[in-house]
């Protein structure tokens, strides 16, 4: 995800234009310069700070992540 | 005739030397090795790999290994791969904010089952949580 070109940055992308776009340059600015898991750490925060965002990369989420316990 | 980055040599240089230690006195492990860079060098000039991190090439580049190699299976869990291949990645001891439980400590950092990166960490009331993640 943390490559500009990937499928997945423009998928995330058009639901940030679509749901939350002055959040925009802060997820591409994390995306450049964050270490990898810290990316997904600031998205985490999203679910209580922009729900409805949270909620429309909620199953993409899924691909990124796997709780065991 | 495919090239690869002076920094994909650097990294398969390093597994190289770390997995001749593992095959001491097996002759057909150098061509073998020769023929398996070139199947990955081609895999690195296709669309996926060039639009994914470089995490995630390094961390193809070891399963791809292991599936050849399936006695160098070792190498997933030996530290020193560890650290080449999740190099750039919070590690053991750094702490991490996740906003579901505070400030955490990573306890573990290995390669998990499905060759993402696998932590565990300790949550502020003492819990430990672990999670597979990937780039």
């Amino acid at each position: 995800m943390r490559k500009p070109n990937s499928e997945y940055y423009r998928e995330f992308r058009i639901l940030f234009e679509a749901h939350e776009p002055t959040l925009l340059p802060e997820f591409d600015e994390k995306v450049k310069n964050s270490r990898p898991l810290e990316v997904f750490m600031w998205l985490e925060g999203l679910r209580t700070t922009s729900k409805e965002l949270w909620e429309s990369l909620d199953p993409l989420m899924a691909d990124f992540f796997y709780f065991n316990h | 005739m495919i090239s690869a980055t002076p920094e994909q040599t650097e990294f398969t240089g390093q597994i190289h030397k770390i997995a001749l230690y593992h095959v001491t006195g097996d002759a057909d492990f150098e061509p073998a090795w020769k023929k398996f860079l070139v199947e990955f060098q081609q895999l690195t000039t296709q669309s996926y790999a060039q639009n994914t991190s470089g995490l995630n090439i390094k961390l193809i580049f070891l399963q791809m290994l292991l599936k050849h190699f399936p006695s160098l299976s070792v190498l997933k869990t030996d530290p020193r791969v560890i650290d080449l291949v999740l190099a750039g990645c919070r590690t053991v001891g750094d702490k991490v904010v996740d906003p579901r439980f505070g400030e955490c400590e990573i306890t573990q950092r290995s390669i998990g089952d499905r060759f993402g990166v696998l932590y565990t960490m300790k949550t502020p009331n003492g819990s430990l949580v672990s999670f597979e993640f990937f780039d």
